[in-house]
């Protein structure tokens, strides 16, 4: 999912990137301006998804107190670690697509 | 049939030359050239002395960055940044970066009229402080060499006028610097040193406009130059 978003993210911004080239940003800086938002997106999903997990604990084990919900902080650490790599990896996915995107866009209306 | 062909373009310091013709001409594929955007299938390329053939991808975008700056007709700004930041971006990119990036970004846009405007995106600006915006982008790392695509094709006569007699006259000539501007504006003629008229990718003539009164003139080293040459070029 986030592989997908971020490719879709390159591919909506094409022309913006063509700009970047032409003025003279080398593949290198834009590889990691992609990556740096990808990480930031993950890095926002983890912390709503945090939030939201601990939300939806306290309110099934307030609707049915016979169930006991524990969020420990090796999960949290475990799923954050995880998190971290899937998105490194994901980052890495339109980077094809972004070495593609031809400068000379920045020259058609 | 060759979109240019055998075409040499030299460009002294301080010099403004116009490519004209009609459409289809070449024009875009030189400037293109000339941009390091686009390769040619034969011929030589230097920007300010440095000759290119052989460079990486690398090495021709932080030659683009650092020695050349393009305008656009279609302004190309970054819609999600202000006037400041589409300036800022480009310093930020060379390793200027924090207040440095910023005053320098304000100075540019100030030169070109926009004091009142740092803080607005490019959908708030007219056509005309788009162009201004894109001008001081093009101007922040200090290039040697404009190159311009129909810098006034999609502005009003007389904000073109405005603009043009701006970059060319006082932030290009005055301080040394050489444009290149495609065009198909014959009123720019009262501002260039030299027009080249091209048809079918070829160079049909080339025309010097007398210098005028005041008008800084001057031989250069040659290491200062920049030049394309083609021969069955693209």
């Amino acid at each position: 999912m986030t592989g997908l978003t971020a490719y879709t993210a390159v591919a909506d911004r094409m022309r913006e990137y063509g700009v970047l080239k032409a003025v003279g940003a080398g593949d290198g800086r834009l590889a990691r301006l992609v990556v740096g938002e990808t990480l930031v997106r993950a890095g926002l999903g983890f912390i709503f998804g945090i939030g939201f997990s601990f939300a939806a604990a306290a309110l099934i084990m307030a609707r049915w107190p016979q169930f006991n919900i524990r969020i420990g902080t090796a999960g949290l650490l475990q799923a954050g670690g995880l998190s971290l790599v899937m998105s490194l990896f994901a980052g890495l996915i339109p980077m094809r697509r972004l070495a593609q995107i031809d400068p000379l866009i920045v020259f058609k209306e | 049939m060759r979109a240019v062909d055998n075409v040499d373009l030299l460009v002294k310091p301080g010099e403004i030359v116009l490519i004209m013709g009609p459409s289809g001409s070449g024009k875009t594929t030189l400037l293109s050239m000339a941009g390091l955007l686009l390769q040619p299938t034969a011929g030589e390329i230097a920007v300010a002395g440095r000759r290119i053939n052989g460079m990486s991808r690398q090495e021709k975008a932080a030659l683009r960055l650092h020695k050349l700056g393009i305008v656009f007709q279609a302004y190309n700004l970054l819609g999600a940044l202000t006037a400041r930041e589409n300036v800022e971006v480009v310093l930020n990119l060379a390793g200027q970066k924090g207040k440095a990036a910023c005053r320098r970004a304000e100075e540019l846009l100030t030169l070109l009229g926009l004091e009142h405007r740092f803080d607005h995106k490019p959908a708030d600006l007219s056509g005309g402080e788009k162009q201004r915006v894109a001008i001081a982008r093009a101007l922040a790392n200090d290039p040697p060499l404009i190159l311009a695509d129909e810098p006034t094709g999609n502005l009003d006569s007389k904000t073109g006028a405005e603009i043009m007699e701006l970059l060319c006259c006082g932030l290009g000539r005055n301080r040394g610097r050489a444009i290149v501007i495609v065009t198909h504006d014959h009123r720019l003629k009262q501002i260039a040193d030299r027009v080249m008229w091209l048809e079918d990718g070829r160079l049909r003539r080339m025309e010097a406009i007398p210098p005028k009164a005041g008008q800084w003139e001057g031989d250069c080293p040659p290491d200062h130059r920049t030049f394309v040459t083609g021969r069955n070029a693209c």
